[in-house]
């Protein structure tokens, strides 16, 4: 019994894949699934990359078109029109960036001080719906609410007295950035609080009632409490955002097209749509695709050391 | 045991997820449109006559049955018209596998072809590999581009003559031989336009109700009249918005044949006039655009009229009709049929409205334009070719399904082309005293015919419906259910583009039997470049017009149009171009 009682607990012993298979064989048939998914629409296409490096005549097929390696890429970096393309891009991302990723984290945390319950959910509600129209409907509807002398909203403000000629939302540039962005944000943020929602719930109310005993108020609870509880999330968020500062929504840009606004909508999806795809040059579409990509996985990668650096997790 | 279950499901519905989605995975090296049997040179040769070429009759009486099924595809414009079926499968659809199809063991698959987006809907057809056995557009560089990177495959006339004598013999007779080449080897057939130098189909209407109230008992019969009408109606007051149609331009023609100096030097006629590309920079594109700058500056045109791209149709916008129907503009123009719907919602509407044909000397401004110009169509209609993924025996039912819908019967002993454009009598029609059908455009059963008497589906043979004598054929045209009968104003119209067609005031773009690379590379760019120069130099003040041209006519060079004109002007000295039919 002694000699029991002086026995060292031994320690686990690793245990191979078959073992864990074995127990939980459910859970990895299911997952079989999305991998399949993933392989398929992520990875099946990556042999259709070298279309970035060849002449690529879909009748030819691969075979039948010429290599050519870099001079689509070469051909690229030459075009004014993708310069052009390529700085707007930027410049709307981030400013997209800029106004609309804060604001579901504001209306997140105005949401959570929200205390009859109906008008929270009635608010949420209508929060969401936006995210379900899309950029088509969104963009006729706009048209129609903002054109300088018959639409509704300059009507409306004309008869107000407030002005006199029609404001061009969206037939002058200036004008259009602002209100395409605006739009975004709209279109946007009340989807975008779910996520904060839900990390907000899982902080600890002890942490609110110890608050109160302190008397704190609302404003330093969301200061010292929400916010750093949350600031994780937002950590992961943002990185994911900044994935995307090369991306380019062709629907949303298609939509707000307007010849007066081109300098500014003139945006990467155009770019590969215009010259790439209804031009039949497949082989330009994907090498700017490839540079999206590409970037957008630096920036990712980037901004993951950079939040690490800052002792965040990061998203890698 | 439950648990036992729950495992099961769980398992055959992942498994069946698994198969669906990577089915998808299959390979895709075999076209879809391949025979559904495969059926190989040598297998239709064992069944010696079951070949339509393997029997020495030519055309459709010596045709049979192929041995094996054969698969085709067909594209057909989808227009988005509301209240008109599918194109790609209504009565009509089914009526030709019924009568062409299933007689002769062809399947057809009709392909629904965006009108407004033609090119993009082909090149993702032709990278799917699922090119339609059929390809047919009506532009010549559009062809030429598809023939040159391999998407169609080169055709022996002499064949095709054996199994389509009277549509080979139509393109004799119109003279179309001579566009049957790209690059020194043959592609395609052509199909027939009648009267192809006049268009008398697109018939431009005026308030002759606002004339009379500002002082005319006529249509405009110069520019000046014209300025001075358009002008008055302004000044009085007749409507609160701008009274010209305008909207942003969608397709590359310049409507600059009037600006052109006559005879126009053919050089510069084969560098410059295209529908592939607007011609900014061109001496007759600089003219035309200063009018239009002019007449926008004394308010003809709306201050938001680039707003308006909607060019779905091909011709004009939506906005443009729903501003005529609602008695806001003077002027609207489009192709006529004995179904206007617009013609009927206009009078609807303006209950005390009178309309007439506008007049094509309106333009005419001496100095400026001395005399009117037009652009004359092709002396084609489509221009079809075949897919190089097509077997010997699609192309072989392919031309059997032209010279079908050309020569053909159908169970009734009626002509197949006949019965297509007009339906079925009592139905779709009524023959009239003169023998002609009357089509009822407001029928709306199964059986009715699609935009413009299935236009659609029968321009692979022609592409405008004749019937007997031209004045026949403009009164079956003729909007009918209207409270004015234009039947003699749109045949004294025809007359007068007739005679400026017989004073060789109207002429085609030039063709090209080589292709110009360098318009497939920028023509998409370009259009977009013209779409912003055109709106600044139409919106700025007189004064900075000719400033801002020269800027814009040198970034649209430098844009890829520069290049463009080099090639054609080769090609040309090359003599590898039409020529104008006065030289």
């Amino acid at each position: 019994m002694e000699k029991k009682k002086m026995e060292v607990a031994p320690m686990p012993r690793k245990k191979g894949l078959a073992v864990y298979f074995k127990r939980d064989w459910q859970l990895y048939v299911l997952l079989i699934f999305p991998i399949a998914c993933v392989i398929l629409f992520n990875y099946m296409a990556y042999p259709g990359l070298r279309m970035a490096f060849m002449d690529y005549k879909p009748a030819k097929g691969y075979s039948g078109s010429e290599w050519v390696g870099f001079e689509t890429f070469q051909k690229i970096f030459r075009d004014k029109d993708f310069l052009r393309a390529l700085k707007n891009s930027l410049i709307f991302n981030f400013l997209d960036l800029l106004v609309g990723f804060p604001m579901p984290i504001l209306l997140a945390l105005l949401l959570n001080e929200l205390r009859y319950p109906k008008f929270k959910k009635l608010t949420q509600t209508i929060l969401y719906l936006p995210h379900f129209l899309s950029w088509v409907i969104i963009g006729s509807v706009a048209l129609y609410l903002f054109k300088p002398s018959t639409g509704l909203v300059n009507i409306w403000l004309m008869n107000m007295g407030v002005i006199k000629e029609g404001i061009p939302f969206l037939s002058e540039k200036w004008h259009w950035a602002v209100t395409y962005l605006l739009i975004y944000v709209w279109q946007t943020m009340g989807w975008g609080t779910i996520i904060y929602l839900a990390a907000i719930t899982g902080i600890n109310g002890e942490l609110y009632e110890a608050a109160d005993i302190d008397g704190a108020n609302r404003w330093q609870k969301i200061w010292s409490i929400t916010l750093p509880s949350i600031k994780g999330t937002i950590v992961t968020l943002l990185i994911m955002n900044l994935g995307r500062v090369m991306g380019s929504n062709f629907e949303r840009l298609d939509s707000f097209d307007n010849v007066q606004v081109r300098d500014f909508q003139y945006q990467l999806a155009i770019y590969i749509y215009d010259k790439g795809l209804s031009g039949g040059n497949y082989s330009r579409a994907t090498a700017v695709g490839l540079f999206q990509s590409l970037t957008g996985l630096i920036l990712v990668l980037a901004t993951d050391k950079f939040a690490k650096m800052l002792g965040e997790d990061g998203l890698i | 045991m439950k648990k036992n279950w729950k495992k099961a499901i769980a398992l055959a519905m992942t498994s069946a997820m698994m198969v669906g989605s990577l089915s998808a995975c299959g390979d895709n090296s075999t076209p879809s449109n391949n025979t559904t049997a495969a059926p190989t040179t040598a297998a239709s040769s064992n069944n010696g006559d079951t070949t339509p070429a393997a029997n020495d009759v030519a055309g459709i009486d010596g045709w049979t049955p192929f041995a094996e099924r054969v698969h085709i595809t067909v594209p057909v414009y989808d227009r988005s018209k509301e209240g008109y079926p599918a194109v790609d499968d209504n009565y009509w659809t089914k009526w030709v596998q019924t009568e062409f199809g299933d007689k002769y063991n062809v399947d057809v698959e009709y392909v629904a072809i965006p009108r407004g987006d033609v090119m993009t809907k082909y090149n993702l057809l032709i990278a799917a590999d699922d090119t339609p056995t059929i390809l047919m557009e009506y532009d010549y560089p559009k062809v030429a581009e598809w023939a040159s990177n391999g998407a169609m495959q080169v055709i022996d006339l002499d064949a095709f003559k054996q199994v389509a004598p009277t549509y080979y013999q139509k393109m004799v007779d119109n003279n179309q031989l001579a566009y049957t080449d790209i690059n020194g080897q043959t592609y395609f057939v052509l199909s027939e336009r009648p009267y192809y130098n006049t268009s008398y189909s697109f018939v431009t209407f005026v308030r002759m109700d606002w004339l009379r109230q500002v002082g005319y008992d006529h249509v405009p019969g110069s520019y000046e009249e014209h300025k001075d009408a358009i002008n008055k109606i302004i000044e009085a007051g007749l409507t609160d918005q701008a009274p010209l149609p305008l909207s942003l331009p969608t397709t590359a023609y310049c409507q600059n044949f009037g600006f052109r100096d006559y005879p126009v030097d053919e050089a510069e006629w084969a560098m410059h006039s295209s529908l592939g590309t607007p011609s900014l920079s061109w001496e007759p594109t600089y003219q035309m655009l200063k009018r239009q700058n002019a007449e926008y500056n004394m308010g003809w045109y709306s201050t938001e009229y680039e707003l308006d791209a909607d060019g779905a149709d091909g011709n004009t916008s939506s906005q443009q009709k729903t501003d005529f129907i609602n008695g806001k503009t003077y002027q609207f123009g489009n192709y006529m049929s004995a179904n206007v719907d617009w013609l009927k919602a206009f009078y609807e509407n303006n209950p005390n409205g009178e309309l007439a044909i506008a007049s094509s000397y309106a333009c005419v401004e001496p100095g400026v334009v001395d005399f009117p110009q037009n652009r004359a169509d092709n002396p084609f209609g489509m221009i079809v070719g075949f897919s190089s993924l097509a077997t010997e025996d699609q192309v072989k039912a392919a031309w059997m399904y032209m010279e079908w819908m050309l020569a053909g019967k159908d169970s009734n002993g009626q002509d197949v082309l006949f019965t297509m454009e007009n339906g079925i009598e009592g139905v779709t029609y009524t023959l009239g005293e003169d023998g002609l059908p009357k089509v009822d455009g407001d029928y709306r059963g199964t059986e009715m015919l699609n935009h413009n008497c299935n236009i659609d589906m029968t321009c692979i043979v022609h592409a405008l419906k004749v019937d007997g004598t031209i004045e026949q054929s403009i009164a079956a045209i003729t909007p009918q259910g209207i409270p004015q009968d234009f039947t003699q104003d749109m045949i004294d119209n025809y007359y007068v583009l007739k005679e400026i067609a017989d004073a060789q005031h109207a002429y085609s773009d030039p063709i090209f039997s080589v292709e110009i690379k360098s318009e497939a590379e920028y023509s998409s760019t370009l259009l977009s470049a013209y779409q912003e120069a055109s709106v600044r130099l139409t919106k700025c003040k007189p004064e900075e017009f000719d400033a801002i041209y020269q800027e814009e006519a040198k970034k649209f060079l430098e844009a890829g149009y520069q290049e463009i004109i080099d090639e054609r002007k080769a090609a040309y000295d090359a003599g590898n171009t039409t020529k104008l039919p006065w030289n």
